[in-house]
């Protein structure tokens, strides 16, 4: 099993290496037959105009005149046949993935790499974005609120964030991308930070090292213990009460904790510092 | 103070917009809407303020200010919400680009956690804190071949938490003051041009901690006891140091995707300071007093990189492969002294005991994927195989055998999908997994989960789907007979007229979760923990529009009747936005949320939330 764990870490670096070494000698091959945008707006104005107004064309303009001018055609496609024979048939009317590729090469790019579910699944760049003919309802030029359109998959996690606990900002929805990066950015888990980090963003004090460390935060993390969406426990742990919580694991304990008596029934009154001490093995003192 | 340097910004970015060539007061848009909330509740007010965190006051529900330049791009906003006393969190930002590449954003949000519960594991704890966070960033985009980007953030955290701590074989009442902060400071550049993305970010943060612990009460907690508190002070501070740096690469065409990141850290913990708990013992017998004198230290390396590539080969035939590597490397140490004293001062008996433990822990863990995939005219299939090493060693303190497990484990995995037509998207995956060794007795070795998901956009407004998930998870006897089994189901329908101004939703979802695991009590009985969860949650919304008026409805209702912790609530939301004249708008909303547990009623609420929004638009 360790040969083969060898072979496909070695196969993968190495193909992509590769892959990279051939990559910067490609070239970024360009269609023909481009028309701009004055052309395009002859028929279609008004689409023309909001485009340039909103915020997608502003963006562009920002960039280069020659970019604007070419936006139409650059997801649309060549317009040229289009021009001369206005017919459905003859202009993509839907844009491809690859369009917004072209211009957005990067951690938005590799949604395939980094998220397959989604491509496999048929969620594109524009079940989530709008194009920019229109005002977007929230930036960047996204559809609808980031929490409503994750939603709109991802219903077994709205359904948490009803749960009694759960992580809130009052009236207002709380967002997903707070803790995840929807395009993946190549980091496991597809959180914003490393490991915990999202944890951290407000608990600022768990995230250690500690000189008495416990033993699962360090190797599972966070969610060890704790639901991280919603749940019916009181800090959103994983189990009801907390004896159980901790008796699944520890064996061996002391009979003085008489379960029975509220003073031993809950584990943290005393070992206060479950994440990590930097002071008592047994975790009585932060 | 924070809110004198977010005032000094806006007004610096203010002047700062006013000095600059871009002509003012031309494309100025925005909004502002702001009102008062109402709120009454029977039952238990504090309970609903731990899950909701909500209460009566003000509340700014929107503010925009923003200059575009007629055909550009947005040169300032200010964005700000929550402000006021009702919310429990609070945003605001500042943007502007003044022109010659440059952006300068700040940031700065504010979330109040509250927690007090009258029954459960925790009754005896109360707390309140608040995270203020502020983020500022300067971005230098005028090259055309790379981005700089300097990045700042500060976080400071304050409140209490009042719960017990052990002493004299008992619990006592204690107040423990946060005082923790977070300082980082960020560079990062990019490259913009290049056919390879490459990323480099160094960053130096610092984490502070000068919490201090006082007596709330010298009572014991539980029953009686021969000692009272008499004092308790932590003038102690921890400090950590963490330079990271993080190097990503990335390229894509129409044939490979592929990307690799390099991180690393290097964490570096002091711990100073003394801790000085003092008991009466009884009338005239004198005291314990028990003091802590340590110091100590931890260091921490984490090393992490990954590679990812996917190829895509030719008619619809794509394999991927990936490669994760982890490494955490730590050593910890404390030394010093415990003194323990008894009796009066001058006439007392002093123990002391020294202190000097060492300990590590370490852990490495590697995964590798490879997967294939074949994707068709709006259908895909793919197979991949997965597997990883995690090799664990810790001792946490001198004389602790801990542990030293080294472990290798598989899983394999097949799914498909149709989205050809909105008309109809499905997909379906199975996944299995399993490992050689132990690391927590509680780890399952066999995990099975099985996903399902329809949906359909059915015409005419109509989108209708479902979802199903199975999960299986056990580990032997030998080790806790774990068995935990999960099934989520869930359906939904949604409805929106063609103009977009009326519709409505339909939603249920299930969660059953039973877990069953071996345990043994304090004294070494056995027993079993076992939970369950059987709950289902409904929400139903409509919205639609007459005239002037648009009504936003909510209702959900949940409910767990699981054999551990079965519960009720509903919550209900009503809203209504009337166009007034001259881009005003009123809105009047009314709440509603419920819980009740079934085996306590000290939790239970019943609240009731009404207000009053005025809202501009200019």
């Amino acid at each position: 099993m360790a040969r083969g764990r060898l072979f496909i870490t070695v196969t993968t670096v190495g193909v992509a290496l590769a892959a990279l070494a051939l990559g910067l000698r490609a070239e970024d091959a360009k269609g023909g037959g481009l028309v701009g945008a004055q052309t395009c707006a002859t028929c279609h104005e008004d689409t023309v105009k909001a485009f340039q107004a909103g915020e997608h064309g502003t963006a562009m303009a920002a960039r280069s005149s020659d970019m604007l001018n070419k936006a139409c055609e650059g997801c649309h496609g060549p317009g040229a046949a289009h021009a001369k024979d206005p017919s459905k048939s003859n202009i993509n009317r839907i844009p491809k993935q690859d369009a917004c590729i072209a211009c957005h090469p990067k951690a938005e790019a590799l949604m395939a790499l980094n998220l397959p579910a989604h491509p496999r699944n048929g969620v594109v760049c524009l079940d989530c974005h709008t194009p920019g003919h229109t005002q977007a309802p929230a930036k960047p030029l996204l559809a609808e609120a980031p929490a409503v359109l994750c939603a709109k998959c991802h219903g077994d996690i709205a359904a948490a964030f009803k749960l009694p606990f759960a992580h809130r900002q009052g009236d207002k929805p709380f967002d997903c991308t707070a803790c995840h990066t929807v395009h993946g950015e190549n980091r496991t888990g597809r959180l914003r930070e490393w490991k915990d980090g999202a944890c951290l963003e407000c608990h600022l004090d768990k995230g250690g090292p500690f000189i008495y460390p416990h033993p699962p935060r360090n190797v599972n993390g966070c969610l060890q213990c704790h639901t991280p969406h919603g749940s019916t426990n009181p800090k959103m742990l994983t189990r009801s009460r907390v004896a159980d919580l901790c008796l699944e694991c520890h064996m061996g304990v002391p009979s003085f904790h008489n379960i029975s008596n509220p003073k031993f029934r809950a584990c943290q009154t005393c070992h206060i510092a479950i994440h990590g001490s930097n002071h008592d093995p047994n975790l009585k003192d932060d | 103070m924070k809110r004198r340097i977010l005032m000094g910004a806006a007004v610096g970015l203010c002047l700062l917009a006013s000095a600059s060539s871009v002509p003012l007061w031309a494309q100025w848009t925005g909004e502002i809407g702001a009102g008062y909330v109402w709120q009454n509740s029977t039952g238990n007010e504090d309970s609903f303020i731990t899950q909701y965190g909500q209460h009566k006051g003000f509340v700014l529900d929107d503010f925009t200010l923003a200059y575009a330049p007629k055909q550009g791009q947005e040169v300032f906003s200010v964005k700000a919400w929550g402000f006021g006393g009702a919310e429990p969190a609070q945003h605001g930002s500042l943007f502007f680009r003044p022109g010659g590449g440059w952006t300068f954003n700040l940031g700065y949000d504010k979330q109040t956690d509250f927690y007090a519960l009258a029954s459960g594991d925790e009754a005896n704890r109360r707390s309140r804190w608040d995270i203020e966070r502020w983020r500022g960033s300067v971005v230098y985009d005028g090259w055309s071949a790379a981005r700089l980007t300097l990045n700042l953030r500060y976080y400071k955290k304050e409140g209490y938490v009042d719960r017990g701590i052990f002493g004299q074989n008992n619990v006592f009442p204690t107040r423990n003051t946060y005082d923790q902060d977070m300082k980082e400071a960020s560079i990062k550049i990019e490259t913009k041009t290049l056919p390879v993305y490459l990323s480099f970010e160094q960053a130096f943060s610092r984490y502070e901690r000068q919490d201090r612990w006082s007596p709330n009460g010298s009572q014991a907690l539980f029953g009686t006891s021969n000692s009272s508190l008499a004092g308790l002070s932590t003038p102690r501070k921890d400090r950590t140091n963490i330079p990271s740096s993080r190097f990503i690469a990335s390229y894509h065409n129409d044939w490979v995707d592929v990307a690799g990141s390099l991180f690393y850290s290097k964490s570096s913990m002091d711990s100073n300071g003394t801790r000085l708990t003092v008991y009466d013992v009884a009338p005239n017998a004198g005291q314990f007093r028990w003091l802590g004198d340590t110091t100590g230290a931890g260091k921490q390396d984490n090393k992490a990189a990954n590679v990812d590539a996917a190829f895509h080969i030719g008619a619809g035939w794509s394999v991927r492969v990936a490669g994760d590597y982890r490494d955490t490397t730590q050593d910890s140490n404390l030394f010093g002294n415990y003194l323990l004293q008894l009796g009066v001062p001058g006439r007392d008996l002093v123990l002391n005991t020294p202190v000097n433990d060492n300990g590590f822990f370490d852990v490495k863990d590697t995964t590798s994927r490879i997967e294939i995939e074949k994707q068709g005219m709006g259908w895909a299939v793919f197979a991949g195989y997965q597997g990883g090493s995690r090799d664990i060693s810790w001792s946490r303190e001198t004389g602790d055998p801990g542990e030293n497990v080294k472990r290798t484990g598989n899983g394999w995995y097949v799914g498909g999908s149709w989205s050809r037509t909105p008309l109809l998207r499905v997909n379906a995956e199975y996944e299995h997994g399993t490992f050689s060794s132990y690391v927590f007795r509680t780890d399952p070795d066999l995990v099975e989960r099985f996903t399902f998901k329809v949906s359909s956009r059915l015409g005419a407004g109509w989108t209708v789907g479902a979802r199903a998930r199975w999960e299986w998870a056990e580990n032997p006897a030998s080790q806790a007979l774990a068995k935990r089994q999960a099934q989520s189901f869930g359906a939904f329908a949604n409805w929106a007229n063609s103009a977009g101004n009326a519709g409505f939703g339909l939603a249920a979802d299930t969660f059953t979760y039973d877990s069953h695991t071996n345990i043994f009590l304090p004294g070494g009985q056995p027993d079993m923990s076992v939970y369950g969860v059987d709950m289902y949650t409904l929400t139903a919304n409509t919205f639609f529009t007459a005239g002037k008026v648009r009504l936003d409805g909510d209702l959900t209702k949940v409910r767990d009747r699981g054999q551990s912790f079965p519960l009720e609530t509903w919550g209900a939301d009503l809203r209504a936005t009337i166009d007034g004249p001259k881009g005003t708008q009123f809105v009047l909303f009314g709440q509603y949320h419920s819980y009740a547990e079934d085996f306590s009623s000290l939790n239970n609420y019943y609240v009731r939330r009404y207000g009053v929004i005025l809202r501009w638009r200019f």
